[in-house]
């Protein structure tokens, strides 16, 4: 039940945003976040944004693995 | 800005997968047993086959990490009861449906004609309320930390509706506390935290795994890269003997936390005992409703006896790591996921469920050559 999607942000109206997760749009509650913004990632769980997804820290960490198991995977 | 979908798509690299597994290999000499508590986490490296990639002697056991599966048998029958008041409409998750009570459950009763609303959100049971207001509906609150905002939030649209015929019966529980208790008899060589919880409390909340317990520990995502980094993260702190906690999904979890998530909840529940399958009643485990939130509850009765478990079902010592589902002599036979004897083997994020969907390739571990 901890299961959690990401979305993109399309529109946003009040304390509801439309979003599209794997190409479905839905709309959710985003009063559970701070801040928020169209083209924003977030992750949704049951019907509510829990919490912004940030790509560059996707992109940063999957990088730095990737360059650790071309480097042969010991050095950790 | 990035964007992210093709990033996650390198979450799920065959190539960077099995480069993961040849590290963990390396750096996992001796035995070692890793809980996670998060059955997202289990049916996850279930589904990608990744305990059968991963080197023998590391052994995943899965702990109390679905909320469905740690309700104890008297919350069950309980619900199953308040469904069948009859002024009462029931909402609930779909997870609950199929788990057997003591005498029924709450998909035999719907089958027969028991208002029982199935829910994906909890605000639907906002508009039920709304499009009958001459029944009392009941939403059933179920689940960890992650969840409880959710419910939070949907008790304070209630309010601001004047809803005077909705309530919530509160089976919500908290895993951080629960888990100092579970390490009093178990003791796990490290613990892969569930990402979504940690969403809500951030990672500091799980600074007490290494700093108080001595258990290593790392906060994972769901992709199988995520799961991967994660036991990587967690053979690197045991061989080094030091334990920390480690966030490798960074791009969800922050130090702090979700902090307007953890203010709605505080304003709006407070800890409270409550039971487990398994483990019995556990102080601050739990939540009550306070201040004018009171009078949207449906309290469980106290007086109940907790469940240790029945000799049919072994789920209360599979939600402990403390037996895999092939030990029970039930499994995949007399038990199945349409024909269930507990709840381990009903939920989405049960055990039992996964074991069942997708068996190991192969036994645990690669055949040495």
């Amino acid at each position: 039940m901890c299961l959690a999607v990401p979305a993109r942000v399309d529109t946003i109206k009040g304390d509801k945003a439309l979003v599209t997760a794997f190409g479905c749009q839905e709309v959710v509650d985003i009063r559970l976040l701070a801040s928020i913004d169209v083209g924003d990632f977030i992750l949704i769980h049951m019907g509510f944004a829990l919490e912004k997804i940030s790509a560059d820290d996707a992109l940063f960490i999957i990088q730095a693995w990737q360059g650790l198991m071309e480097d042969g995977g010991e050095g950790q | 800005m990035k964007d992210l979908w093709p990033i996650l798509t390198s979450y799920r690299s065959p190539q960077l997968v099995h480069k993961m597994v040849h590290a963990i290999e390396t750096l996992v000499q001796e035995k070692i047993e890793i809980m996670q508590v998060c059955g997202t986490h289990t049916w996850s490296y279930r589904r990608h086959g990744l305990d059968s990639l991963l080197p023998s002697h590391l052994s995943l056991l899965a702990g109390p990490g679905c909320p469905v599966c740690v309700t104890d048998q008297e919350d069950i029958d309980w619900v199953i009861n308040l469904a069948q008041e009859r002024q009462n409409t029931l909402v609930t998750f779909g997870d609950i449906m199929r788990v057997p009570g003591s005498t029924t459950s709450l998909a035999e009763l719907r089958s027969r004609g028991t208002d029982i609303q199935i829910a994906l959100s909890p605000l639907k049971a906002l508009d039920i309320a709304l499009s009958q207001p001459s029944r009392r509906v009941i939403l059933v609150a179920l689940g960890f930390e992650t969840t409880v905002p959710a419910i939070a939030a949907t008790l304070q649209s209630a309010h601001r509706l004047g809803l005077g015929n909705l309530s919530v019966a509160l089976l919500l529980k908290q895993l951080l506390p629960a888990l100092r208790h579970l390490f009093n008899s178990t003791r796990p060589d490290g613990l892969l935290c569930p990402g979504h919880v940690a969403t809500i409390t951030g990672k500091d909340a799980f600074a007490f795994l290494p700093k108080e317990l001595d258990i290593p520990a790392a906060i994972a995502g769901f992709e199988p890269v995520d799961i991967l980094m994660g036991l990587a993260e967690l053979a690197r702190q045991i061989s080094a003997g030091a334990p920390q906690i480690a966030n490798t999904y960074p791009r969800a979890v922050s130090d702090q936390g979700n902090l307007t998530a953890q203010s709605l909840v505080r304003s709006t529940f407070a800890p409270a005992p409550t039971r487990w399958r398994g483990l019995g009643t556990l102080d601050g485990t739990g939540y009550r409703l306070i201040g004018r939130w009171q009078r949207f509850a449906v309290t469980a009765p106290t007086d109940a006896l907790t469940s240790l478990g029945t000799s049919q079902c072994l789920c209360h010592l599979v939600i402990l790591g403390k037996a895999q589902p092939e030990a029970c002599l039930h499994f995949g036979t007399e038990c199945t996921p349409t024909r269930p004897l507990g709840p381990c083997m009903v939920s989405e994020e049960g055990t039992c469920a996964a074991h069942y969907y997708f068996p190991l390739l192969k036994p645990m571990g690669r055949t040495e050559a």
